[in-house]
């Protein structure tokens, strides 16, 4: 949902304002380096970087926010969202980009604002592309780790367990006589989430907008 | 006239995703300067120069890591003893050059190998017009959006069904598919090239193959050429199929995420193992610079 909501940013970079290129530039490059090496150097950042930053500034010295259980779990996220975001920039922009240039030119002509031109003709025009995200939404509640395995391997804690952390675990700790079990787990999931994603996305097609 | 434009379009929406986007890009900007400095300290440096340059500029680290990154992996032997087979494990270390020989083998053999499917399959679907072509288009829209979760262990029994399991060229060769939104684009693409070209080729004596291969791939190059950089950085970069099913074979991805987590690292002090990851860095950096304009 997180990348919906930040729709705007590659409504910003589409429509070509102050520093698109730059960002765009900035927002492009973590998508070509591999996560493993953000994932390397944010690691040792925020656990030696960080404490250090805010000790500097406040005089205290704070534990690292992987160390601290409290931070543990909002870091990864804040890194997951942080490392997809330029690639949700790059899809859009590019739909965005297949918009009727003449149906915006109208929209300006009749005096409509960049956001009123952003709800009313980008989003219809992209609202298939949105559905298609929406839908990733349930499988992702069965998918996502946060890379947790790409921070700790297979040696997360408890609280950082994600079902799909568990089955990978499980897989890449070559238990291989509890292969049967993951498998069935993961098509019993599959079986569950299916019928609710492919009927979501029916009547979220059926209800949504339309660029008529 | 510049500046006129730029006032013109400033509310709410532009000022807050402006201030967003400068956040994001201190901190990218931030977190890789950081780490590229740390990758030239040693570890007495780095512990009372967090933030600074170099006391000492350390280019040994990044040689130390192309000497010493090695990976162990186990090779299981069958070896004769008094008559007897018996099954001898001995612990190999996989070098530097040997990994990133892996690397090279998995990105170039395994994206040209994964960007066959595509064109073949776009130009099957865009060129000729045939009912089981609507099955084939459902088919794609339905496997991008159903998700099958927990395949791991189907795909290991799958390739140790096939012999291809822990076999780099294997893995690459598994790299074929075409279920995915680029056949749709190249079948976009080669159903809007005019049916003249194909008449033409036909009649001056040209098959199929040679009519695909030498009058459309051409008009479908410039795609192909984008698709297949992407394809290269995301193959340099991934490691976590090399973990599953080619655990004997690592590449240099591989060795920087097991680096990061092993507390057993011969290179465990921070600057090495930042001076790995950006080694790592380097050539996905000179392939953006390169072809940047594929990307931007």
């Amino acid at each position: 949902m997180f990348s919906t909501v930040t729709l705007l940013v590659p409504y910003y970079v589409f429509k070509n304002y102050l520093g698109s290129q730059t960002f765009k530039i900035l927002l492009y490059y973590p998508q070509i380096v591999s996560s493993m090496v953000l994932i390397v150097i944010y690691k040792f950042f925020v656990d030696q970087a960080y404490p250090q930053l805010i000790e500097t500034f406040t005089g205290n010295r704070p534990y690292g926010l992987l160390m601290n259980l409290d931070t543990q779990l909002g870091t990864l996220i804040f890194f997951s969202q942080y490392f997809t975001l330029g690639n949700g920039v790059i899809i859009y922009t590019s739909i965005m980009a297949n918009t009727s240039p003449e149906l915006i030119e109208a929209a300006k002509i009749d005096g409509a604002g960049d956001l009123r031109q952003f709800w009313h003709i980008i989003i219809p025009a992209m609202y298939p592309t949105l559905v298609l995200g929406w839908m990733g939404i349930f499988t992702g509640v069965f998918s996502v780790q946060f890379y947790v395995f790409a921070f700790y391997g297979l040696n997360a804690e408890g609280h950082l367990m994600t079902i799909s952390y568990f089955m990978t675990k499980i897989v890449m700790g070559a238990r291989a006589d509890q292969y049967p079990y993951v498998a069935a787990m993961g098509a019993y999931i599959t079986a569950i989430v299916t019928p609710i994603t492919l009927l979501t996305r029916k009547y979220l097609i059926k209800l949504g907008p339309s660029e008529d | 006239m510049k500046n006129k434009k730029i006032l013109k379009n400033v509310n709410w929406f532009t000022v807050s995703t402006f201030i967003f986007l400068v956040i994001y890009s201190i901190l990218t900007v931030v977190l890789l300067g950081w780490g590229i400095l740390t990758a030239f300290k040693d570890k007495w440096d780095l512990a009372d120069n967090v933030f600074g340059l170099p006391k000492k500029w350390m280019f040994s680290n990044f040689s130390d890591v192309m000497g010493r990154l090695t990976v162990p992996i186990t090779k299981t032997n069958i070896i004769m003893f008094n008559g007897i087979p018996r099954k001898l494990s001995q612990i190999y270390n996989v070098g530097f050059f040997e990994m990133f020989y892996n690397s090279l083998v998995y990105t170039l053999f395994g994206s040209f190998i994964a960007s066959i499917g595509p064109v073949v399959m776009g130009y099957a679907i865009g060129k000729f017009d045939y009912k089981f072509n609507k099955f084939l288009t459902g088919y794609i829209v339905f496997s991008m959006s159903f998700t099958l979760v927990g395949g791991g262990p189907a795909s290991i029994d799958f390739r140790k069904f096939l012999g291809l399991y822990d076999n780099m060229w294997g893995e690459s060769l598994l790299t074929f598919g075409w279920c995915s939104i680029n056949t749709l684009m190249y079948a976009g693409i080669f159903g809007g090239v005019s049916k003249e070209y194909h008449e033409a080729a036909w009649l001056d004596g040209a098959n199929e193959l040679t009519i695909m291969l030498r009058i459309m791939l051409p008009f479908a190059l410039n795609l192909y050429g984008t698709f297949f950089v992407i394809r290269i950085i995301g193959a340099w970069n991934t490691y976590g199929e090399v973990l599953m099913y080619v655990p004997s074979h690592p590449t240099i991805s591989y060795a920087t995420y097991l680096m990061s987590v092993s507390k057993d690292a011969s290179l465990a002090d921070t600057p090495h193992r930042i001076a790995t990851a950006v080694l790592m860095l380097v050539p996905t950096t000179a392939v953006f610079v390169v072809f940047r304009n594929k990307f931007i």
